[in-house]
């Protein structure tokens, strides 16, 4: 029953693909030239993003080898200080999938000690997508890619402590 | 060496997996940008923002903060926003917004970490992607 639910989730992209695909043919006839002009747009835009796709590939599966859950609990769960800060930040930028995949275990390691400071900066700096990196600078360059993931890091930190400060999750 | 070639099949088809999954969600705005860009002039993005510093990150992290997605999604849309003549802060707002700020994953997040916890690590990220994105544009 589960399982054909997430199956049939993981069938929607494909879904709004088809939907689309079909807005295409009926624009076809609709109006030709804005067709033609919106065809040419998108092979302009898929031939600047498909080599990165390979990239981003490799990125993923490097992910995917040296990377798990139960790694994450192993390191972070006991882990407090600057080695706990280093530790929520590298996890947080090479931890891939839905974020919903990882609550359930930020919970798990919040009931086994680790604080809010940590749990909040993990969350930001899921932000900074380690496969994606290569896409971001394609589309903005890579000065701005540079400077936004080091100001995205130290603002993880702010993030952090005002989470600290203000949540009453301690005494919950 | 015999366990790293026992993982390199599962390992490859867990990515293949997540990859597919990406592409049909890229083609798929691909599409949508590229009639976008082919539709809408350029003049009505200036309408919505008119290059004000304050105002143009303040409603780009709003878009950003109550949509949902692949962070590609919000690359290529940034990226079409930016050749429309949305300034780069915006830009900055909404892509940064877009993954920090979950307003639909709210309640589920809520859920394993509590009302408050959640609310001020969404509010803050909100404020955070204007200050940051008012800061890119200062620097670059």
């Amino acid at each position: 029953m589960k399982s054909g639910k997430k199956k049939s989730k993981n069938r929607i992209p494909l879904i709004v693909l088809v939907l689309i695909s079909v807005g295409y043919v009926m624009l076809y006839f609709i109006d030709g030239a804005l067709f033609h002009k919106s065809i040419g747009k998108f092979s302009a835009l898929l031939v600047q993003i498909a080599p990165f796709l390979v990239i981003i590939f490799f990125i993923m599966f490097l992910n995917f080898w040296f990377l798990n859950p139960e790694l994450i609990k192993k390191y972070l769960g006991k882990q407090s200080g600057f080695k706990g800060y280093g530790l929520a930040i590298l996890s947080g930028i090479i931890s891939v999938g839905s974020v919903y995949v990882w609550y359930p275990l930020l919970k798990d390691l919040r009931n086994s000690g680790m604080s809010d400071k940590l749990t909040a900066i993990f969350i930001y700096n899921r932000a900074i997508k380690l496969h994606l990196l290569p896409l971001m600078i394609l589309y903005f360059g890579i000065k701005f890619t540079v400077i936004l993931s080091i100001e995205m890091i130290l603002f993880s930190f702010i993030i952090g402590f005002i989470v600290e400060k203000f949540s009453l999750s301690k005494v919950q | 060496m015999n366990s790293e070639k026992k993982k390199f099949k599962p390992v490859l088809n867990k990515t293949w997996k997540a990859f597919k999954m990406v592409i049909p969600i890229i083609l798929s705005v691909l599409l949508i940008v590229a009639f976008m860009q082919a539709l809408v002039p350029v003049e009505s993005y200036k309408k919505v923002f008119s290059g004000n510093i304050f105002f143009d990150p303040l409603i780009a992290a709003v878009l950003g903060s109550v949509s949902l997605g692949n962070p590609i999604v919000s690359y290529i849309i940034g990226d079409g926003l930016l050749q429309s003549g949305v300034s780069l802060v915006a830009v900055t707002a909404f892509i940064i917004s877009w993954v920090t700020v979950g307003l639909i994953q709210l309640p589920a997040e809520t859920f394993y970490f509590g009302k408050r916890f959640t609310l001020i690590r969404n509010a803050t990220s909100f404020l955070g992607a204007i200050f940051i994105a008012i800061t890119i544009g200062y620097i670059l």
